[in-house]
C-alpha cells in the first residue's frame, strides 16, 4: 500500500511538472501577447505608444527574452510563491485572485455534496423499483435538468429567488459583507447564498450520477453474491447498502478528481450570469486580454487542483474498494 | 418523512431569512449602487484608454475647468483666471479650501507635476508643453503657462471631458513615471477610494469626500458644484445584462448603465424605474475601412461609400426610438459647436451603385471584422455588410469576439486573415473639433494602426485649427478640415445615439452632463 501511495504521489508530482509546462505553451498560443492588445487599445481611443515605450513593456514583461527562459523565469518565480503581476490590473496575481480561489472550492464542494446528496438516494431507489413509476419520474426530472444550460436554469431560479423569496440577485454575499473581513456572520451570510449557485452547478451532474449508480447497482444486485447475502438472512437494508451500493459508489468517488476544474471551466457562463466573484469568470478575462501571468497562474493551480482531486479519489478508492487496495497481492 | 418535512421547513425558512434581509438592504439610503458598462482595470486615467479609468478619474479627481451643459469651459478648481493682451501668458488662481483626501492642500506644484504627466499622453497637453516657454508657481495658489506663441485652445484642453482629461493629482502620486500606471488614488474630487475597498472584477466602493468645498453655483453639466448626495457609490460589476436587469428591478442596483434597446420595454412597463440618456453628447457609431489594402486602399471606392452610408437606414437597426437617435450628417458630433455639413454628399444607392463600378472596383471581398459580443458593433456590422452588398461589393463576415477584433486590426495582411471593415463607436465628445477627434486623425501609423487613414494635408488643417487664435478662425479651420475628409474619407459616420440608463424613480438630481458623473444625485426615501 505505501509503495501503491508513493507510486501515485510520484506521479503526481512529473503530472504537476507537465502541466506548468503546457500551461505555459497553452498561454503562449494566441498570436501577438499583452503588449500588442495594450497598444491596440490605445490606438483605438487616439493615444499611442511609442517604440521604446513598446520596448520597454516588453522587457519589463520579458517578452523579449527566449521562450525557455521565459518559462524557467515564470516558474522560478511561482516555485517561491510569486505569480506576477497582473498586466490587466497592474496588481499581484494573488491580491488579484484573493479569496475567489476559496470561494470557487466552496462553491465546488457545495454542488459537489449536493449532487451527491440527491443523486445517492435517487439511485439506489430507481435501481431497488426499476421500471416504476417513480424511477420513470426521476428519470425524467434527471434528463430534464441534464437538457437545461445551466445558464438558462440559472436565469430562471435567480428570478423565482428574488420575486417570490425575495431573495439576492446573484452574487455570494449580501452587500454589506462584501468588502467586510471574514467572521462568522460573513460566513453565515456566505451559506445563505450558498444554494442557489449550488443547485444551478449540482443540477446537471446530478442526472448523470443518478444514471450511473444506478446502472451499476442493477449490475451488482444481479449477482450471486447478493442473492447468498439474502438467502443467509441479512436484512434488505443491510444486504443492499454494506456490499452492492458500496461497490456501485466506485464512480462517485472518481467524479472527484476532474469535478473541480469541470465546475470552475463550466460554471464561468453560469458565473457569469449569477455574478459570483469565484475564478472561473476572472479566467475569463485573463485569457480575452491575453493576461499571461494571471491566466497562468489560474490554469496551474487547476491543474494542481486536480491532481490533488485524482489522489484524493484514488486514496477514497482505495477505501471503499477491496480489489483496488488488495490490487497486486 | 417527517425529518424530510422538518429538513424542508429549515431550508425554506434559511432562504425566507435570506429573502428578508436581502429586501433590507435594498432601501439602503445612503448607498448609490451602479452597474456600468465594463469593469475598472486601472487607476490611471492617463495611461489608460478606457472610459471606466476616465469615470473613475471624475469620481476621486477634479479639475482645473470643466464644460457646462452647453459645452462651454467654466472654472471648476480655479478661482479666476487671465490672458495677457499679447495671448502668450495664462494665469490661474486656485480656489480656496481645495485639499486632497490625505489632508494635504492642492498646490501650483500638485498642479504643475499633474500637468506635466497628463501631458505625455494626450495631444492638446503635448500642444501646450511644445508651445510653453515656462510653467511655474506664481505663489501658494496660483501658477502661470508662458507660451512661445498663441494657442487658443487653452481653456478648452484644461476643461477637456474626455479622452484624457487634466485631472489633478497630488505631486508624489504625478511624479510616478508616465509609463507606470499610479496605483494611489489620492484626489481631491467629491469621493474617496480606499484601495481595500477596490475588488478587482467585483466592485469598486467610493465614500463621499467630507472635507470636499463644492462650488457655491448650482450644477451645470460638469461645471459647477460637486456635492456628493450619498454617503457611498458602489460600482458593482455584473457583466450579464438580464442578471443587471433582474438586480435594478430587485432594487439592488439604482442605475444600469448602457441598458441595451431590447431591455427598455421592461423598464418602461415598471413604474419604479426610469429611462433616460446616460449623458447628454451620445456615441457616434464609426464604419472603419482599412486603408493600407484592397478594396478600401482604392480611394474612389472609400468615396462612393459616401453615397452608400445612410443614417436614416442604418440607426433604427439598433435603436428603434427615433428620439434617440439622430440623422447626422457630419464628421462631427452634431451637438458639436463645430458640427457642420459642409462638402458632405447626400446618400443614393442608385448612384452609390454606379459610384462602385465606376471605381474600379474588381470584386475583392471585404472583411467586416463581426464583435458578436458587443451589441453594438455587432448590429452595424451587419448593417454595413448589408449596405455593401446592395451596393454590388463581395462581403466576408468573420464572427469573432471584441478581443480577437482588436488583435485582427493589427494585421496587415491583405486577404481573408485581414480587415477591411469593423464598427465601434466612441463617445461624441471625442469627435467634437478636429484637435480632440481620433476617429479623423489621418497622421499615418504614427499615431494609429495599419490601414488607419494617411492624409499630410488633413494633419496641416488640424494644425491650423490648433493653432487659430480666435473663434471664427476656429470655424473655419474646422469647417476646411471637414470638407477635406469628404474627399479622403477616413471613416464614414453610421450616426449619432444616445447610450440609455435605467434608474430607480427614487433617484434625484442625476445630472445632465456629456460624461455619466454621480455627484449631485440623492435616494427619495422609500
Amino acid at each position: 500500500m505505501v509503495i501503491y501511495l508513493l507510486r501515485r504521489l510520484g506521479l503526481a508530482l512529473l503530472t504537476c511538472v507537465f502541466i506548468s509546462v503546457l500551461t505555459f505553451i497553452i498561454i503562449r498560443l494566441p498570436p501577438g501577447d499583452f503588449v500588442d492588445a495594450y497598444i491596440a487599445n490605445l490606438a483605438a481611443s487616439g493615444s499611442s505608444v511609442s517604440v521604446e515605450q513598446a520596448q520597454a513593456m516588453r522587457q519589463e514583461y520579458g517578452f523579449d527574452r527566449p521562450v525557455v527562459v521565459q518559462y524557467a523565469f515564470w516558474i522560478g518565480r511561482v516555485l517561491q510563491g510569486d505569480f506576477g503581476v497582473s498586466m490587466m490590473w497592474r496588481r499581484p496575481v494573488t491580491e488579484v485572485i484573493g479569496d475567489r480561489l476559496w470561494l470557487t472550492m466552496v462553491v465546488s464542494v457545495a454542488a459537489l455534496f449536493l449532487t451527491w446528496m440527491i443523486a445517492l438516494p435517487i439511485g439506489i431507489y430507481s435501481a431497488m423499483r426499476q421500471y416504476s413509476f417513480g424511477d420513470y419520474l426521476f428519470t425524467t426530472l434527471g434528463f430534464i435538468g441534464l437538457a437545461i444550460p445551466n445558464f438558462l436554469l440559472a436565469l430562471i431560479l435567480m428570478y423565482l429567488g428574488f420575486r417570490y423569496l425575495g431573495l439576492n440577485v446573484g452574487g455570494l454575499f449580501s452587500a454589506e459583507y462584501v468588502q467586510a473581513p471574514w467572521s462568522w456572520a460573513r460566513v453565515w451570510d456566505l451559506a445563505k447564498h450558498l444554494p442557489l449557485p449550488a443547485a444551478v452547478l449540482a443540477m446537471a451532474g446530478t442526472a448523470q450520477l443518478i444514471r450511473i449508480m444506478r446502472a451499476n447497482l442493477l449490475d451488482e444486485l444481479r449477482k450471486p453474491y447478493v442473492i447468498t447475502a439474502r438467502a443467509k438472512g441479512l436484512t434488505e437494508r443491510r444486504a443492499i447498502l454494506k456490499y452492492p451500493v458500496r461497490a456501485a459508489l466506485n464512480p462517485f468517488a472518481s467524479s472527484l478528481a476532474y469535478l473541480f476544474p469541470y465546475l470552475v471551466s463550466g460554471s464561468i457562463i453560469v458565473s457569469l450570469v449569477l455574478g459570483l466573484p469565484t475564478v472561473g469568470p476572472l479566467l475569463l478575462q485573463a485569457l480575452v486580454a491575453q493576461d499571461m501571468f494571471l491566466a497562468g497562474t489560474i490554469v496551474l493551480l487547476l491543474g494542481i487542483m486536480t491532481v490533488i482531486g485524482t489522489l484524493i479519489s484514488d486514496l477514497l478508492l482505495m477505501w471503499i474498494d477491496p480489489r483496488i487496495r488488495l490490487e497486486g497481492r | 418523512m417527517n425529518r424530510f418535512a422538518t429538513a424542508l421547513g429549515a431550508a425554506l425558512l434559511a432562504l425566507g431569512l435570506a429573502g428578508s434581509e436581502a429586501a433590507a438592504q435594498r432601501g439602503d439610503p445612503q448607498a448609490l449602487r451602479i452597474r456600468l458598462f465594463g469593469d475598472l482595470r486601472s487607476l490611471d486615467p492617463f495611461i489608460s484608454p478606457e472610459y471606466m479609468a476616465r469615470n473613475h478619474g471624475y469620481m476621486v479627481y477634479d479639475t482645473l475647468f470643466a464644460l457646462d451643459a452647453r459645452l462651454q469651459p467654466r472654472p471648476q478648481m480655479v478661482e479666476r483666471w487671465s490672458v495677457s493682451e499679447d495671448q502668450l501668458t495664462w494665469s490661474f488662481t486656485l480656489r480656496d479650501g481645495l485639499a486632497f483626501h490625505d489632508g494635504q492642500p492642492v498646490t501650483p506644484a500638485d498642479v504643475i507635476a499633474s500637468l506635466r504627466r497628463w501631458a505625455v499622453r494626450d495631444g492638446l497637453g503635448q500642444q501646450i508643453m511644445a508651445l510653453a516657454s515656462a510653467i511655474e508657481p506664481i505663489d501658494a495658489k496660483s501658477f502661470r503657462v508662458v507660451l512661445r506663441q498663441p494657442f487658443g485652445l487653452m481653456l478648452q484642453a484644461l476643461a477637456k471631458p474626455s479622452g484624457q482629461p487634466p485631472f489633478i493629482m497630488p505631486a508624489r502620486v504625478a511624479a510616478t513615471p508616465p509609463e507606470t500606471a499610479v496605483t494611489d488614488p489620492t484626489g481631491s474630487g467629491p469621493f474617496t477610494l480606499r484601495p481595500a475597498d477596490w475588488r478587482v472584477g467585483d466592485r469598486v466602493t467610493y465614500r463621499r469626500n467630507p472635507a470636499y468645498v463644492p462650488r457655491a453655483e448650482p450644477p451645470d453639466g460638469l461645471a459647477g458644484g460637486r456635492r456628493a448626495g450619498i454617503e457611498r457609490v458602489e460600482w458593482v460589476y455584473l457583466p450579464d445584462a438580464q442578471t443587471a436587469l433582474n438586480a435594478l428591478v430587485a432594487g439592488e442596483i439604482d442605475i444600469f448603465e448602457e441598458l441595451p434597446p431590447d431591455l427598455f420595454p421592461i423598464v418602461q412597463r415598471n413604474r419604479n424605474l426610469r429611462l433616460g440618456p446616460q449623458d447628454s453628447v451620445g456615441v457616434q457609431a464609426i464604419f472603419r475601412m482599412n486603408q493600407a489594402v484592397p478594396p478600401f486602399d482604392n480611394p474612389r471606392l472609400r468615396q462612393a461609400m459616401r453615397l452608400l452610408v445612410d443614417p436614416a437606414h442604418a440607426m433604427p437597426a439598433y435603436m428603434t426610438d427615433p428620439a434617440l437617435w439622430r440623422d447626422c450628417r457630419s464628421f462631427y458630433t452634431c451637438t458639436s459647436p463645430y458640427a457642420t455639413q459642409a462638402g458632405w454628399v447626400a446618400p443614393n444607392l442608385e448612384a452609390a451603385r454606379r459610384a462602385v463600378a465606376e471605381s474600379g472596383y474588381d470584386g475583392t471581398p471585404v472583411v467586416v471584422l463581426d464583435a458578436q459580443d458587443s451589441t453594438i458593433s455587432h448590429t452595424f456590422a451587419l448593417v454595413a455588410a448589408d449596405m455593401l452588398r446592395r451596393a454590388g461589393m463581395t462581403v466576408d463576415v468573420q464572427a469573432m469576439d471584441w478581443a480577437t477584433l482588436i488583435q485582427r486590426r493589427l494585421s496587415r495582411s491583405p486577404g481573408p486573415n485581414g480587415w477591411g471593415l469593423f464598427v465601434s463607436a466612441p463617445t461624441g465628445l471625442d469627435g467634437m473639433d478636429p484637435s480632440g477627434h481620433n476617429a479623423m486623425r489621418s497622421a499615418c501609423e504614427r499615431t494609429a494602426l495599419p490601414g488607419w487613414p494617411c492624409d499630410a494635408e488633413m494633419e496641416r488643417l488640424r494644425n491650423a485649427f490648433v493653432a487659430a487664435t480666435n473663434d471664427a478662425q476656429r470655424r473655419e479651420a474646422a469647417e476646411a478640415y471637414h470638407r477635406r475628409a469628404t474627399e479622403t474619407v477616413p471613416y464614414m459616420p453610421l450616426g449619432q445615439f444616445s447610450l440609455v440608463r435605467g434608474y430607480s424613480a427614487r433617484l434625484r438630481g442625476i445630472l445632465d452632463a456629456p460624461v455619466p458623473v454621480y455627484w449631485n444625485i440623492s435616494k427619495a426615501v422609500e
